[in-house]
């Protein structure tokens, strides 16, 4: 007995000093990205979707709660579009990592720029809808002020999870700073020309996106988020489209199929359509490409207009 | 057809319809298994300090070659999902049932418990009346089955396809690089009528072991080996106790931008003993099947043996395929041959629309 007992401890020492890495589970790649940036060599980071999914519906799997059993640090995006990590987090992760533990970082916490927030009177207009978000639009990581807020908070959060880590932490982060300061400067150039054009959106996932170069979603086909339009309203929102010369339809690369009538639709009325991504995927393996690609899809599309 | 049946219905196929395009779109539904559950995950205007769901099933099962008409139907099934918190390591989750049995309406309280987490790392408690996480069909709620008709094995044991009983249930996620569980429960059940197995208010003690892992990107399994035991007064005079035993296995592959394969296999054994009579119950079910996201078609095969019984075996051999015409609806749809004494050929339908709050799928 004692035998086993003194080989068990072995194994649980060997574990522990082998995993030193600080665990950091994530809800979707781009939270992945700032995590691995700055966090460097110190940390592990798993995104559990790969960017091509709805962070919102996603199915969670047995390796999933492996990862979050062990995780240090738990980020989430927040406002009800990933409750699924948060609840994986208060079941089967440790103390730490649960709302209120300084591993627990939700994004939509930090003093982010919320767009589309909702008064009394616009959430009563919208009353029974249920994926109404209140506290605003969720997308807010595609503004690279946004970025910038979200990257000082992982700092923070790694930084008080590993203290010993901390000022690698701060020289990392201050590197990606100065990428997103940047990132910001070359769009005030390559944005010129995208301002004050309509642009059109299946799902307002975009506002955010087109605030970093001066632009705004003129409407979207929903008719509120999530919620597929009517015949009457279409029409409506069709003749909008044609009547406003010059604007373009952005549509999720990885929407799925659900919305390719209204796109056609919208395309054969001369609208063109700009196929942009939420999310850092393997094809865009940086928050900086993932803003630039969309941006110059953008660009792409605006020069097919009539 | 009387009145009522035609409103529930049509009002069941009009919600179906209409509603879900006109409101958000929720969780996909189907082909996943809860934890217990799952999550009820969307805020409510309703409710400011909670959430609340509601999940709406409509049933029939036809029998082929007889008259059109002819087969079963249920009236549609309605389950009133609450979810609330209490603290901010305590929730307070309810599903209140509308139904009918024996042509007549009963609400009934399927689920209400308080669950905690917070006490010890990876230590889930709850408490009150919830489905035993007995084996793996028999905790999930209709919207997350992926199949039209209840496993006979499930049904056989589990009158309506699940057992709620009142207890407490421990659930420990070990802390290891892959997903391994130890759950516990102690429970109180009460039967309307006696079932297969247990009397009329059985004590039940009942323990789990869960692992799973992925094998490769695409590649996930998971596994569950289960035990119950249950005794106390019955309805007859005779000391019983019935031991359950079972074990499950599944496995998710996918592949491509949105298919996936499932595997799903499960198999029970019941050991009864009543008064100096000894039965013996075993059966199971496998199926196979593809999503794309919209449409789930696959292949499955359930069986009973009924040792000592008229029937001896009952099996069945079934083509499955469901529909989610939106993120809020799913028909399914399950072309069955009986195989057993008397061979038959159905089809069941099932048509499950949940709307508001809604379960985000905890695969366990």
């Amino acid at each position: 007995m004692m035998k086993w007992v003194g080989w068990i401890s072995v194994l649980w020492g060997v574990m522990g000093t082998v995993c030193t890495a600080i665990e950091v589970v994530t809800s979707t790649p781009t939270l992945a990205y700032f995590a691995s940036v700055i966090g460097g060599d110190r940390v592990t980071v798993s995104s559990l979707s790969s960017g091509k999914e709805d962070p919102h519906g996603i199915m969670t799997k047995p390796s999933m709660m492996g990862k979050v059993r062990q995780a240090d640090v738990v980020v989430v995006i927040g406002m009800e579009c990933d409750p699924w990590l948060t609840e994986l987090a208060k079941r089967m992760g440790k103390r730490t990592v649960q709302p209120g533990g300084i591993g627990y970082l939700d994004m939509s916490n930090t003093p982010i720029q919320r767009l589309g927030v909702m008064d009394a009177e616009a959430m009563a207009a919208l009353k029974g809808y249920e994926h109404v978000h209140p506290e605003g639009n969720p997308h807010y990581w595609l503004l690279i002020d946004n970025a910038q807020v979200m990257a000082k908070a992982m700092r923070h959060t790694l930084s008080k999870v590993d203290p010993d880590g901390a000022p690698g932490y701060a020289m990392r982060h201050q590197r990606l700073e100065t990428r997103l300061t940047q990132l910001k400067e070359r769009l005030k150039k390559e944005g010129s020309g995208l301002q004050g054009r309509p642009y059109w959106v299946i799902h307002d996932a975009w506002s955010y996106l087109l605030a970093n170069v001066g632009g705004s979603v003129a409407g979207s086909v929903e008719e509120a988020p999530g919620i597929s339009p009517g015949p009457l309203y279409f029409k409506r929102r069709l003749d909008d489209i044609k009547r406003k010369k010059g604007g373009v339809l952005l549509v999720d690369q990885y929407g799925g199929s659900r919305h390719d009538g209204y796109v056609k639709k919208i395309s054969e009325a001369g609208c063109p359509v700009a196929y942009v991504t939420q999310s850092i995927t393997p094809d865009t393996p940086t928050y900086e490409a993932l803003i630039e690609q969309n941006i110059q899809r953008i660009k792409a599309a605006v020069r097919n207009t009539p | 057809m009387n009145k009522r049946w035609v409103i529930g219905v049509w009002g069941t196929i009009l919600t179906g319809l209409i509603v879900p395009s006109i409101t958000a779109q929720t969780t996909p539904l189907g082909g996943v298994s809860p934890q217990g559950g799952g999550i009820l995950g969307s805020y409510s205007n309703a409710i400011p300090m909670g959430k609340i769901g509601l999940v709406m099933s409509l049933a029939r099962v036809l029998d082929i070659g007889k008259a059109i008409g002819a087969g079963q139907a249920s009236l549609p099934h309605f389950d009133l999902e609450l979810a609330s918190k209490v603290d901010p390591d305590t929730d307070l989750f309810a599903v209140i049932g509308l139904h009918s049995h024996e042509g007549k309406s009963e609400v009934h309280i399927e689920n209400v418990y308080l669950q905690r987490t917070g006490l010890i790392d990876g230590l889930t408690i709850r408490a009150g009346r919830q489905f035993v996480p007995f084996g793996y069909m028999a905790q999930l709620h209709t919207e997350l089955s992926p199949f039209a008709t209840v496993p006979a094995v499930t049904r056989h044991y589990f009158a309506e396809g699940n057992l709620a009983a009142d207890g407490t249930s421990i659930m420990y996620t070990l802390p290891v690089p892959f997903y391994a569980s130890v759950q516990a429960g102690s429970w109180t059940h009460t039967f309307p009528t006696p079932v297969e197995g247990f009397g009329v208010t059985n004590r039940m003690g009942q323990y789990r072991v869960v692992v799973g892992s992925a094998l490769t990107d695409q590649l996930e399994w998971s596994g569950s080996m289960h035990w119950m035991n249950g005794d106390g007064p019955t309805f007859q005079t005779q000391a019983d106790r019935v031991e359950l035993i079972g074990t499950d296995f599944k496995l998710d592959w996918e592949w491509g931008e949105n298919l996936r394969l499932t595997l799903l296999g499960e198999a029970l054994g019941m050991n009864r003993t009543l008064g100096t009579q000894t039965y013996q119950r075993s059966g199971g079910y496998a199926a196979a099947w593809i999503s794309d996201g919209m449409w789930d078609y696959g292949l499955k095969t359930d069986w009973v043996e009924l040792p000592g019984d008229t029937l001896e075996r009952v099996q069945s051999v079934s083509g499955i395929l469901n529909i989610r015409h939106t993120p809020a609806a799913v028909l399914k749809i399950e072309y069955k041959h009986d195989t057993g004494p008397t061979p038959q050929h159905q089809v069941a339908m099932n048509y499950v629309v949940a709307l508001g709050a809604h379960n985000h799928p905890v695969i366990r």
